[in-house]
């Protein structure tokens, strides 16, 4: 493949792709993170109940 | 049957860790060349396609069988198949999921233990200055033929000793206090270093160039079946999907815990790394630096000869202290992929010997640790040939064979029905509804190709040895032995571990201590 300039479909194809795979990625974190504080899984607070659970097992 | 089996803290652990298990060596080292060889940005359409076709539906049947599998306290392959399909020969085919992660780690371990003793001649400059002489060929050499030594030993064994036990360390601590804390730290870790790298290369001059290489499209490669292949495969490889990690690390996922949303999380963070980081830190220097024709050379010429000789050689035109720094953030976020990766490969074996056997983690460590390093050391001194016969039988046919299995059985035996019903169970997520087609009818499908077509391309006639002459010979601890049959004593010894699997799956059934 010859190296030529960085051409406007070049350009579009890597806005494309770097924008749809930060968005879903971030979306998914943000998600993730958001449900966690709402259900209260993966808290501190959870983990540090986890924490005094298995000291005792 | 283990009844007291361990749980993810959190949902951002088992996130994390599956996202670790997918990144790997090949984000950053087979990735690149794939999108060189096959059209540059053109690449992207078959790829984003194979991701949403088959990357994306193949981890939720994976997490969801292997939390289903968890419920019943089975946290490996036989176990899991057993529980979800209830037939005979399921724990049987389940066996895939103990053996292939193993014939990986045989390899993997030892690959990742190459990065650790590169990051240590980063440090002392030992690599750096070979990079000036242009001599990193010879330098590898050296290292990997074991003349490099180490305080007495030879350097290759010497780290290989360190990053066995830095991996069995990890999971003798299970999984939340061992995995779960390793990768909470390893992960940001390895995301910002490669973002740092992204940064650094998007300020090299004339990037433009490199990233033309990259990203401007080559359609008419698009007619081409091979690309399609390619991409596929790359997609299911870089997954982690059909080895048996992600199955076994959703077994220990809370029964009612999310694992729609956190399949997704995990899959889009393998690509982000992948695409943007991998697809960035190694093509566009090389292009810079070398230009077009070499760049394209050296990023399809094999993942040894990318990583370990012609990365180094690039750096050192950064000028010195960058190169220094960047030359050791390189191989430490190797290193970071690998062992996040190995101690996903070693899990599924633990958790066959706790869970079937019903036997303490420090005993069934020790057992896993005596087989894995016995099979290491023999791929150690089998060499190329023994790493190229661990990479076909584990890396490639275990992997597409079990992620068959898996996908045919979740979509044509449990009923896509069933298997829906459990993905949504807790989910934080609902899945469109068109991936019941997608799930039932596609991914299978496009699996089934794909094992087909890499029969034909080339894996047959490897399982065959139809490339392999008679009198063709390999170095062997210091003799030359017969190429042929060196490869046929080590599948015995394989066939052997397979076997001895198998009869332990068969003792654990039917004496009811799965």
């Amino acid at each position: 493949m010859e190296s030529t300039e960085f051409t406007g479909a070049g350009i579009v194809f890597m806005i494309l792709t770097w924008g749809s795979i930060l968005s879903l990625t971030a979306y998914c974190f943000y998600k993730t993170l958001w449900e966690d504080r709402s259900k209260i899984i993966g808290t501190l607070e959870v983990e540090a109940e986890i924490d005094e659970e298995e000291k005792y097992e | 049957m283990n009844q007291n089996r361990e749980k993810w803290g959190s949902k951002i652990g088992v996130i994390l860790a599956v996202a670790g298990s997918a990144v790997g060596l090949g984000n950053f080292l087979v990735f690149p060349g794939r999108v060189v060889d096959n059209g540059g940005g053109a690449f992207m359409i078959p790829y984003l396609t194979a991701f949403i076709l088959i990357g994306i539906p193949l981890a939720w049947v994976e997490w969801t069988l292997g939390r289903y599998g968890g419920r019943q306290n089975h946290g490996s392959g036989p176990g899991i198949l057993h529980a979800v399909i209830g037939r005979p020969y399921a724990k049987y085919l389940g066996s895939l999921g103990v053996m292939g992660p193993l014939l990986i780690f045989f390899l993997y371990v030892y690959l990742e233990s190459w990065i650790l003793g590169y990051i240590w001649y980063s440090i002392t400059g030992m690599l750096s200055a070979a990079a000036r002489q242009g001599s990193t060929a010879e330098f590898f050499e050296n290292y990997i033929s074991m003349k490099a030594t180490v305080l007495g030993i030879p350097a290759a064994l010497f780290f290989f000793i360190i990053t066995f036990i830095i991996n069995f360390s990890v999971i003798y601590f299970g999984i939340r206090r061992g995995i779960e804390k390793t990768v909470k730290i390893l992960m940001p870790l390895l995301i910002i270093l490669g973002i740092g790298l992204v940064i650094k290369v998007l300020t090299l001059d004339n990037l433009s160039r490199g990233l033309a290489f990259m990203w401007n499209p080559n359609f008419s490669m698009l007619l081409n079946a091979n690309v399609w292949f390619d991409a596929t495969s790359q997609v299911f490889f870089t997954t982690s999907v059909g080895i048996g990690a992600i199955l076994t690390y959703a077994s220990y996922v809370k029964k009612d815990q999310d694992i729609a949303l956190s399949s997704l999380t995990a899959n889009s963070t393998n690509i982000f790394i992948e695409v943007i980081v991998g697809g960035t830190i190694v093509i566009i220097p090389a292009v810079i630096f070398l230009g077009a024709a070499q760049a394209q050379d050296v990023t399809t010429g094999g993942i040894f000869s990318l990583g370990f000789i012609t990365m180094p050689m690039l750096f050192i035109e950064m000028g010195e202290i960058t190169a220094y720094i960047v030359q050791l953030t390189w191989f430490i976020l190797l290193f970071i992929g690998g062992v996040t990766s190995s101690i996903s490969i070693l899990q599924p074996g633990l958790s066959f010997i706790e869970d079937e056997l019903n036997m303490k983690r420090k005993k069934a460590i020790s057992i896993l640790g005596a087989v894995t390093l016995v099979f290491s050391l023999i791929i150690i001194a089998g060499g190329t040939t023994a790493i190229d016969q661990a990479d076909i039988l584990g890396f490639q046919l275990s992997l597409l064979v079990f992620g068959a299995v898996e996908a045919v059985l979740f979509a044509w035996v449990l009923g896509v029905k069933k298997g829906w019903k459990e993905l949504h169970r807790g989910a934080d997520i609902t899945v469109p509804r068109i991936y019941q087609y997608i799930i039932t009818w596609i991914t299978p499908t496009f699996i089934l190709l794909l094992l087909v077509f890499w029969l034909y391309d080339g894996g047959l006639r490897q399982l065959l040895l139809l490339d392999i002459g008679s009198e063709q010979t390999v170095e062997v601890l210091g003799r030359q032995v017969g190429e042929k049959n060196f490869i046929l004593f080590l599948r015995t010894l394989f066939l052997g571990l397979f076997a001895a699997i198998n009869i332990t799956i068969y003792r654990a059934f039917n004496k009811g201590e799965a």
